[in-house]
């Protein structure tokens, strides 16, 4: 089980495999509605690893993530594209691909009884760009 | 994994190291029912530790510090103060927090007959208006 994570855009960074350890996909539909709404949107919830290494060069790319959560609305560069690539034995099993994604939340959590931080990032696709949003899967990787 | 925080900018510095802090939660958060980026971001850091107490200066403890500063009022101007959050693992500094202008929204201590030390919890944001001075780096050797 596998996850490839890219972020593309203003400046692109991709999460390392080792790092990410959930993906968490769910359409959001307001579910006191009597009939098939217009008011559809999609979020993304990716959790994992921050790992250090000993030549005391940064270990990942997580940094780039919580750097993008502090840009202002005001700037182009607070949605990128983000591709979540899931690879089972061979076959990408799922491809979620947001065109207009932008930070709702994100959170790191270190604690002195583990070795390694853990970061969650919140995305939503922008919603009248919903249009955009693939899901794909069922193809040799 | 250790931590270190170090407050400046009030009548006394306050610093915690690994000894004492236990857990950082760093949160960049929007509202969760927005339709596109929102401008309304909350900066905030969450910290953990045990109260160390000094034991007649043999060592320094910061807690008395942070208590004081929980209570200072909007009105004077050592109620922002610089606070500094680092991250080390591995001879790594895997995260520095820099938050020029953090004020404190919580601050609780939890002391009780049976615990040989206190536990403190300590919740710094900071202030909404100046997020764009805070800075965030990592991945350089500490």
């Amino acid at each position: 089980m596998s996850f490839q994570v890219q972020v593309t855009g203003a400046e692109p960074f991709s999460i390392e495999p080792e790092c990410t350890k959930h993906v968490k996909f769910s359409t959001d539909i307001p579910m006191d509605s009597d009939a098939r709404t217009k008011d559809v949107g999609a979020t993304l919830v990716i959790s994992g690893k921050i790992l250090a290494n000993a030549t005391g060069a940064a270990a990942d790319s997580t940094r780039q993530m919580l750097l993008w959560s502090v840009v202002p609305a005001e700037r182009a560069e607070a949605y990128r594209n983000v591709t979540v690539t899931y690879v089972a034995g061979g076959v990408v099993e799922r491809k979620y691909t947001f065109t207009n994604a932008f930070v709702v939340d994100y959170q790191e959590v270190y604690d002195d009884g583990d070795g390694n931080g853990t970061f969650t990032l919140w995305l939503k696709q922008k919603k009248d760009k919903m249009a955009e949003l693939q899901v794909e899967g069922g193809y040799s990787a | 994994m250790g931590f270190r925080v170090n407050v400046t900018g009030g009548a006394e510095q306050i610093s915690f190291d690994e000894r004492s802090i236990t857990k950082v939660e760093f949160y960049s958060d929007t509202p969760d029912d927005s339709n596109a980026r929102a401008r309304d971001i909350r900066l905030s850091v969450k910290i953990w530790g045990k109260m160390n107490f000094s034991l007649g200066g043999q060592s320094v403890d910061s807690t008395l510090g942070a208590a004081k500063w929980a209570e200072v009022p909007a009105e004077r101007a050592d109620c922002y103060r610089n606070a500094v959050i680092d991250v080390v693992a591995a001879g790594q500094m895997v995260r520095q927090y820099t938050f020029p202008n953090a004020f404190v929204v919580e601050y609780t201590e939890d002391l009780d007959d049976e615990a040989g030390v206190g536990q403190f919890y300590l919740h710094i944001k900071q202030k909404k208006d100046l997020n764009t001075a805070v800075q965030l780096n990592g991945g350089f050797g500490a």
